[in-house]
């Protein structure tokens, strides 16, 4: 069986496809939005990650480390992360740190490896719970840079009558798209026109689109976040309202941008690129729900 | 929530209801101290009866306490129990008192019975609980028709009563045996022996029905003694004595010494009987007579009420309580005025008993065309019954009237007396399945959920049985299914709780020898026992696991660091220290453990068995009795083994710790021998605390290891199902081995050649009496069974603990119930249901609940097709009774911080508290405002949430 590499899973969620679903997060993604909420899922193996409030400033992991990543002095501990080289031996020894809940811990990476088959156990109780209510998502990063390692987890879900959903910007080439395309029940495809797009990147996602409304467009919702200064544009909406008709695609929801992704940023040592950034009003969302609804398009906001 | 907190608030069905809620909630705030019974107001019963049998004295009590209810001059003329509110459609009010607060009663015992409660631990004060009623029955017949009942074999027995005193009369005046065939003789000569005889038959048939426990040998004995009567009657007397010689040679007749013994003792019988059916009279009619005054002032009422509409009510009220529970119910309202009438009088005489399946009982009065008229009524009872409720916890201490005896038990059980302040021991049984194994659920059952989701109520405790036919998918059985998910849903308090019939009906009836009938008529009471429907006694026993794994691991001492105690508190066996010992490997470890599981089993077993007859000598019950099943028939009390089915439940708390514990010392002492032992059990006694600074940097390790680094119950991981499964077997071995214990001590009589030594083991245990058998017949028996949690009691249990695997420090509190420690699960629901699959839950008829607790935030869209999933998960895993409450950390929060400026005597914090009076959680036992609890315990709610909110 092969490996899967994921950061984080999320047990009962209802707003990522449908019903009430487990969602599986996977590392790497091809892309740098920066709305990402998720920095840290970025590369196929987690940074060092420090959350400043869990840390005690005990200087324990000063002296374990050979790379001098650490200092701490006068109650500040700052982070040296290009020198880390993932030994881990800052998480063993910090009293405020489980190298298996990194979301709680002082220090932490946020990844996993696991075999496919141990994945499926892991999930399996849950999906249980909730095979009639909803299924598994999988999100990240973004699930089609580990298409073939995930495939055959989506392929065991299948066979279980789990229903299953993939979240993808859909970005990559299609290859990976078709070898998900059998053991997929749902597709949640981010299309957020922004300035910042690669003109190629727009293009694969444009062929993707087409490939997987030509399986059946039923199977599509749209995922727009509303990122003020990004994807809050009427050329956008109109690109979005577009290429939906095209494609005869009937759903679209829409995300406010997510305010508490700031914190990963920092505990990467990363400058937060939306710093300031005002959250979109809910008259603001009401007015673009209705740009699309009267485009005759289902539209949602999911907050 | 703001919702919640508006004025306008509808809760309820009707407005109606929702004043009459507003009304019991206003009362709830104040201080309630000055509405309490004192002593004073009562006539002393024990020492103006000291003659009369206990239990015919506490019923005088119970009459005595009923009508100082209904008497307008105490309380300087304004009784608060004796009042009927506006817009009331169930009338009497129950006196205050809880689990926690205790209870006002008149003193019935005798000043010497009195003086020797200080060694019984047991007083006229012991509250009565766990048990469940049938009201079917009362319904049926009426009180009066009980009664008649009584009448009737009063007569019969006072006819017996006299039959026997002649006989012994005669039987006393013959001086010998040979005097006594003598005299049969004469008698045959003026041709009366035969009728002699026959009286003598008819007191050893008696004797038998009423023991049917005597040897084979002691009853051909006396089938010989009859033979040689009858044969020789018509010979002469020198050829009986004869015939009686050569019979001797074999076998010892009996002798008329034994023949006066047999005839007392039965006349003794007798005399409790009549003692029996004499206080169940009495009880039966001081409700009757309750109801009466009830009757009265309702009729006083309508007279100067005004408002037309109130008053047609109030004449109404008045016709059924003077009709009811004297006589047979034929409406729904009469059925449910009727019940609570019953209820209220065992409620305020100390028996705070359930009201049992009352879908079951009420359907037959109930009638769909005027469902909304029924459905108003129903909240209205549910009112009454939770109308003792009290909320400002800075009132408390004046409202304590517990005492040393106030014990639900004949062992003492110390008590989280605060977070008990508001538990009345009430539960309400819907769904599942009938006698027959027919689904149950009827118009009631929908009835009743719907009342607790409108009115929010937390007590009575709501209780659904599911079984298997309600899982088929079937458009009928997703109606239940989805009706229970959404008054947990909209409650959010844990209403109603979840029996699972799959796993509890075999638990009784396979693994516990309850017939199977029997069995599928289990209902719950107290906090959360399965008991039968109005068939049983039942009582229980706890011990702690964490304390049986300490004394395993220190050579049966706690691990104290009080050092005066030296190794530790001593409590069982001593066994040698795995810990110096290094050749006992974790095989030995486990059988080691095993003793001192057993000798916690072995003394709930014995002690449940020894002690059963001191109930009756304190606590006898005759206004339960009169409606419990076997009662009426034998005529004796529940507490003089008159119950057809007598239950005990052996009860461990702290199995998650253990499992916690017993997993993370046999990964890193045994298999990756990463600590000693030694040092394990030293950071356990200090609290993974030391001065030493190389000691205290080993101690963080070993607490990184075992806290982090673990398998905890609830993750479903391979090594703690393996090591709950073990738990779990030795366990339920323990408690069938320690059963068989108490019986061949106890239960039995003791076989040929055997009596010097079990009359020996009697002795060593203080019991100097006959075998229960020998005592009650042979259909006596005690149905042990094995359960597991903690009810409310996970901080006092987890005082007496040090540190473990899953605590930081010695006395924190220990995991509720059978629900995995806060703080320890990583993945989610799913996961710790499915570790139940492998458990096999189905032999544990004490039941096993687990308390869930899921976050508010995560059921925001789809709540109730989530809960109803959770359920059918649970069902398909075989849990056996869970919870489900649904928690919103914030809120907690800000009531905590609320709760904490009312305790410091901020008034405006107090009235800010008000809005949040309907917040219940889940206490282990029961569902409790959140706003009565102790503060530490209020703290540890705001964590609860499963999956752990980020």
């Amino acid at each position: 069986m092969k490996i899967l590499k994921y950061f984080d899973i999320s047990w009962f969620s209802s707003v990522d496809g449908p019903g009430t679903r487990v969602v599986l997060y996977l590392l790497g993604c091809n892309l740098r939005c920066p709305w990402c909420h998720s920095p840290h899922s970025w590369e196929s193996s987690s940074p060092l990650l420090y959350f400043e409030s869990r840390c005690t400033k005990c200087g324990e992991c000063v002296d374990i480390c050979p790379n001098g990543v650490h200092e701490v002095s006068n109650g500040v501990h700052l982070v040296n992360h290009s020198q880390c080289n993932h030994c881990g031996a800052c998480i063993e020894i910090c009293p405020s740190s489980d190298i298996n809940k990194w979301n709680t811990s002082a220090l932490g990476f946020a990844g996993k490896d696991i075999e496919v088959s141990e994945l499926y156990q892991l999930l399996k109780p849950q999906l249980d719970l909730l095979k009639h209510i909803g299924g598994l998502t999988v999100s990240g990063g973004d699930p089609l840079v580990q298409s073939k390692a995930l495939a055959e987890l989506l392929k065991i879900c299948t066979a279980d009558g789990i229903h299953t959903t993939v979240e993808t910007s859909a970005t990559l080439n299609k290859k990976h798209i078709e070898e998900l395309l059998p053991y997929v029940n749902h597709w949640l495809i981010g299309l957020r026109p922004s300035r910042t797009d690669k003109v190629e990147d727009w293009k694969q996602l444009l062929s993707n689109i087409q490939l997987l409304a030509a399986h059946n467009p039923n199977q599509i919702t749209i995922r727009t976040p509303i990122i003020p200064g990004y994807t809050d544009t009427q050329i956008g909406y109109d690109m979005i309202i577009e290429v939906m008709r095209a494609n005869g695609i009937k759903s679209i929801e829409i995300l406010p941008y997510n305010p508490y992704s700031e914190n990963y940023y920092k505990a990467m040592g990363l400058k937060y690129p939306l710093e300031g950034i005002q959250l979109p009003s809910n008259e603001e969302l009401i007015g673009i729900k209705g740009v699309f609804t009267s485009a005759g398009i289902n539209a949602k906001i999911i907050a | 929530m703001t919702k919640l907190i508006e004025e306008e608030t509808i809760v309820g069905s009707t407005y109606r209801i929702t004043e009459l809620i507003k009304a019991m909630e206003k009362r709830a705030w104040a201080d309630r101290s000055s509405e309490w019974f004192t002593k004073d107001m009562f006539k002393k019963i024990g020492i103006e009866h000291p003659d009369k049998p206990v239990i015919v004295r506490r019923a005088l009590a119970i009459d005595e306490i009923l009508k100082a209810m209904t008497n307008k001059n105490l309380f300087k003329g304004n009784n608060p129990h004796y009042q009927i509110r506006d817009g009331e459609l169930i009338v009497g009010v129950i006196t205050l008192g809880s689990l926690g607060l205790g209870k006002s009663f008149p003193i019935y015992l005798t000043p010497s019975e009195l003086d020797i409660t200080s060694v019984s631990t047991k007083s006229e004060m012991g509250l009565f609980g766990h048990d469940s009623v049938n009201y079917d029955v009362m319904l049926a017949l009426g009180l009066d028709g009980i009664i008649a009942d009584c009448n009737k074999e009063l007569s019969a027995t006072e006819h017996k009563i006299n039959h026997y005193d002649n006989l012994l009369n005669y039987c006393s005046k013959v001086e010998s045996d040979d005097t006594f065939l003598k005299e049969i003789h004469q008698l045959k000569s003026n041709g009366k022996a035969t009728a002699t005889i026959e009286s003598l038959k008819e007191i050893f048939e008696e004797h038998d029905e009423n023991k049917g426990n005597r040897t084979k040998a002691y009853d051909s004995n006396l089938k010989d003694l009859f033979e040689i009567l009858e044969t020789h009657i018509h010979t002469n007397f020198n050829d009986i004595s004869k015939a009686r010689k050569s019979k001797q040679e074999k076998t010892s007749l009996p002798h008329l010494k034994q023949i006066r013994e047999i005839i007392a003792e039965n006349t003794n019988i007798l005399h409790n009987r009549r003692d029996f059916y004499n206080s169940v009279k009495i009880s039966c009619q001081a409700v009757i007579d309750y109801a009466g005054q009830f009757s009265k002032l309702a009729k006083e009422m309508s007279l100067v009420e005004k408002d037309p509409i109130r008053k047609a009510e109030l004449i109404e009220i008045s016709g059924i309580c003077s009709k009811v529970p004297a006589k047979p119910a034929s409406t729904f309202y009469e059925a449910l005025q009727s019940i609570y009438f019953f209820h209220l009088a065992l409620h305020s005489s100390m028996s705070q008993l359930s009201l049992g399946r009352l879908d079951q009982v009420l359907q037959p009065y109930y009638k769909k065309e005027e469902h909304e008229k029924q459905q108003e009524l129903f909240e209205c009872f549910l009112i009454k019954c939770a109308e003792r409720l009290i909320l400002d916890s800075n009132t408390f201490i004046k409202q304590d009237h517990v005492d040393f005896g106030s014990n639900l038990l004949t062992i003492p059980v110390a008590l989280d007396q605060w977070s008990e302040s508001n538990e009345f021991l009430q539960n309400i049984i819907i769904g599942g399945q009938t006698r027959d194994g027919k689904n149950a659920v009827n118009d009631c059952t929908y009835l009743i959920l719907k009342a607790f989701q409108k009115t929010k109520l937390y007590t009575p405790t709501l209780n659904a049985r599911i079984y298997k036919e309600q899982m088929d998918g079937s458009k009928e059985s997703n109606k239940y299914l989805n009706a229970i998910a959404e008054c947990l849903y909209e409650t959010k308090n844990g209403m109603p709780v979840i029996g699972n019939d799959e796993v509890l009906v075999p638990a009784m009836h396979k693994f516990s020898g309850i017939p199977l009938e029997e069995a599928r008529d289990y209902v719950i009471d107290g906090c959360w026992e399965p008991l039968l429907n109005g068939s049983c006694d039942w009582t229980f026993r706890m011990f702690n696991m964490l304390t049986a794994l300490e004394c395993a691991l220190n050579g049966g001492a706690t691990l104290s660091s009080n050092p005066i105690l030296l190794r530790g508190q001593k409590l069982t066996y001593e066994t040698p220290l795995p810990a110096v010992d290094t050749s006992i490997d974790f095989e030995e470890f486990k059988n080691i453990f095993k003793k001192h599981i057993k000798f916690f089993t072995d003394n709930s077993a014995l002690s449940i068995h020894m002690l059963y007859l001191v109930d009756q000598a304190v606590n006898p019950d005759p206004l339960y009795s009169a409606l419990l099943k076997g009662c009426m028939k034998t005529g004796r009390d529940k507490t003089w083994g008159g119950a057809d089915y007598k239950l005990a439940g052996i009860i461990p708390a702290a199995v998650p710790d253990t499992v916690n514990t017993l997993t993370a010392i046999k990964k890193w002492v045994y298999d990756k021998k990463e600590f000693e032992l030694a040092d394990v059990l030293d950071a356990f006694r200090s609290s993974y605390i030391s001065s030493n600074k190389v000691q205290q940097e080993k101690f963080n390790r070993i607490k990184l290891k075992f806290q982090t680094d673990s398998p905890k119950f609830g993750n479903n991981d391979k090594e703690s199902v393996d090591m709950m499964q073990w738990l779990l077997n030795t366990f339920y071995d323990c408690v069938k081995t320690s059963q068989a214990l108490a019986q061949e001590v106890f239960l039995y009589p003791p076989k040929k050649g055997d009596e010097e030594r079990i009359k020996s083991l009697r002795a060593l245990a203080g019991y100097a009496g006959k075998s229960l058998k020998e005592e009650f017949g042979d259909n006596f028996m005690i149905h042990i069974t094995a359960g597991m949690g903690t009810f409310e009691l996970f901080d006092i249990f987890g005082g007496g603990n040090a540190a473990s695997a899953d605590r930081n420090k010695a006395g924190d509190p220990i995991a509720r119930n059978f629900a995995p420690m806060v703080g320890t699960t990583k993945f989610s629901i799913g996961h710790l249901l499915s570790s139940f699959k492998t458990l096999g839950l189905n032999r544990f008829a004490g039941g096993v609940i687990t308390d869930l607790c899921l976050e508010e935030r995560d059921l925001e869209k789809n709540g109730p097709e989530i809960i109803k999933s959770v359920i059918q998960n649970f069902m398909l895993n075989e849990g056996n009774m869970m919870t489900i409450t649904i928690s919103d950390k914030k809120l907690l929060g800000l009531i905590y911080d609320l709760c904490e400026k009312n305790r410091n005597g901020d008034p405006e914090a107090k009235k800010e508290l008000k809005k949040y009076e309907h917040v219940s959680v889940r206490v282990g036992g029961f569902q409790m405002p959140y706003v009565t609890l102790p503060p530490a315990m209020q703290k540890s709610y705001i964590d609860r949430p499963m999956p752990p909110v980020g």
